[in-house]
């Protein structure tokens, strides 16, 4: 173990000049070293690991520019199609009503033979 | 070839069932004795019918003069010529009311011409009815007739 070498990852770590792949191997060393040279950065490390559990941001997607005219688009078609399928079933109940109102016409206006009969044969 | 003679045939066959199957108001129901923005029209088909007994509804109101409700007159009563059952009533010389049973059509559903008109000063109100399907005139009676007996 080059302890020199990972005393200058410490010291790197402190200033926040770690690269990724330094960070990573520094803090595999620090999981299992016991040297008390670095306690103090393992106490910073442990500090920064347990705060970014802590209060992690989960990422948000953000909304990208597309999603909020196709949002409105979605959502007026929706409306413009439900506007229609209205007027169309209002149309068809119209129609219907229309046909029983003109064949009650029809159907009540000939003249009743069993009446014509009956007052032309009642004396 | 004779694919394209059976899709003909076919296509015969369908217009002419969907038409009034040779009737002579065939013509006012396609607008060519009336001009059809002239005329109130209401065509009904299928599923909605179903508790009327019906699976065709077709109706047309329209006002005219002397002369072209003569015309409509002539078609109605050349159609009634055929009918198995009719009933017409007439006020002078026109006819104002008019239920005809005409024959059935291939597939055995009943066909119905009902006409209705009523003159006022000059001019006639005329409505005319082609209907089809199971129910028969009495069942269009009980269903329809709303006059107190």
């Amino acid at each position: 173990m080059n302890k020199n070498y990972y005393k200058k990852l410490s010291q790197k770590y402190l200033d926040a000049a770690l690269s990724p792949r330094e960070e990573r191997r520094l803090m595999a060393f620090l999981s299992k070293t016991e040297d008390p040279e670095f306690d103090e950065v393992k106490a910073v490390a442990s500090f920064f690991a347990q705060g970014k559990s802590m209060y992690a941001v989960k990422q948000v997607r953000p909304v990208r520019r597309w999603m909020v005219p196709a949002g409105i688009a979605a959502a007026l078609l929706v409306g413009v199609s439900l506007t229609l399928t209205f007027q169309r079933a209002q149309r068809e109940e119209g129609a219907i009503q229309s046909m029983e109102r003109t064949l009650a016409s029809i159907f009540s206006s000939g003249t009743d033979i069993e009446t014509e009969l009956s007052e032309l044969l009642t004396p | 070839m004779k694919r394209y003679l059976s899709i003909l045939f076919f296509l015969f066959l369908w217009v002419s069932a969907s038409a009034q199957e040779g009737l002579y108001v065939e013509d006012l129901f396609e607008g060519r004795v009336i001009p059809a923005k002239m005329m109130k029209r209401n065509y009904i088909s299928g599923s909605k019918l179903q508790p009327y007994g019906l699976d065709t509804y077709k109706s047309l109101f329209f006002q005219v003069g002397e002369g072209a409700f003569h015309t409509v007159e002539v078609l109605i009563l050349k159609d009634s010529y055929a009918a198995e059952d009719k009933q017409l009533e007439y006020d002078g010389d026109h006819l104002t009311y008019a239920v005809i049973c005409l024959p059935k059509t291939q597939t055995g559903l009943n066909r119905f011409l009902c006409f209705q008109a009523k003159e006022e000063k000059g001019i006639w109100d005329v409505t005319v009815v082609y209907l089809r399907g199971t129910a028969t005139v009495g069942d269009l009676e009980t269903m329809f007739n709303k006059k107190d007996k």
